[in-house]
């Protein structure tokens, strides 16, 4: 059945019961296990492959490092973040906000200071 | 432990309400309040350019952290700051939408008000709404627009009809 137009805003009193949806929704999205699509598991190996690399990761690939970085991230595998991210051109954290999102906090988890541009600087090459 | 969505767009629409900072709520929420809820990360806002230095500290103040390099879409016209918050295991971002197109300032001005337990919420319109949505083009956002359901009789972009 084709959607009805959506022609106004809610009314105030579910206004409040939408946006606790959404809420609740995200939480159950957050517990529920994550099935990779046959894409990201390709993504996951060739992550791995960064992982396994000495050296700058001039070839890496954005959708590569967000897809590893978010499951490093699901799995508390900082160290895994902290590596590659320390070894990614500049181009690349600052290219996607999703891989400088999980690289800033796992510096900030962990706590080491993150001072902006400086810190990408410091970074290993 | 894990940070509440809606707890969170409470403190910070409130924050933003106290100074005076012209925003729409855009994204995933505001789909949520002209046609069904669905699940989102984060908060998405629009706000005009020179607000961001304003919102900034504000955004400190309720504890969330600034990346240092914002990003770019729909061509360049949208600039994309980031703050996020950190609890525990959970993140929780707040994306701030800057248009950076003069055809695309009438966006804030299309704005709706709602209220939510006594807060003053501003939404963008639905116009708005389709006309982001297609700005950026993702599959989700093609989701979306469905979701919003037909259009006829709309601008597809730039300055509204009427």
């Amino acid at each position: 059945m084709a959607p009805q137009p959506a022609e106004k805003l809610r009314k105030d009193e579910e206004v409040t019961a939408a946006l606790v949806m959404v809420s609740q929704l995200r939480a159950l999205f957050l517990q529920l296990p994550h099935l990779g699509t046959p894409r990201e598991r390709t993504e996951l190996e060739e992550f791995r492959g960064y992982r396994f690399a000495r050296g700058p990761l001039a070839g890496a690939r954005v959708p590569v490092v967000r897809t590893g970085f978010r499951e490093a991230w699901r799995t508390g595998d900082h160290e895994a973040i902290l590596d590659v991210g320390q070894r990614i051109p500049d181009a690349i954290l600052q290219a996607d906000l999703d891989i400088q999102t999980y690289y800033v906090m796992t510096r900030l988890r962990l706590a080491e200071p993150w001072a902006d541009r400086k810190a990408t600087e410091t970074r290993k090459r | 432990m894990r940070l509440d969505l809606y707890a969170e767009l409470r403190r910070v629409i409130r924050a933003l309400n106290e100074a005076g900072v012209p925003y729409a709520v855009v994204g995933a929420v505001a789909v949520s309040l002209y046609a069904r809820p669905r699940a989102t990360q984060g908060i998405d806002l629009l706000i005009p350019e020179d607000s961001w230095e304003s919102v900034r500290p504000i955004m400190a103040g309720l504890g969330y952290t600034l990346l240092a390099f914002p990003m770019t879409v729909g061509a360049g016209r949208i600039r994309i700051y980031r703050v996020t918050r950190l609890e525990g295991a959970d993140l929780l971002s707040v994306d701030f939408l800057v248009p950076q197109d003069p055809d695309l300032l009438w966006l804030l001005q299309d704005r709706v008000r709602a209220t939510t337990e006594g807060i003053d919420l501003w939404v963008i319109g639905l116009r708005g709404l389709r006309t982001l949505k297609r700005l950026r083009g993702s599959a989700q956002d093609a989701a979306d627009l469905e979701a919003l359901g037909p259009d006829e009789g709309e601008a597809t972009d730039g300055a509204p009809t009427g």
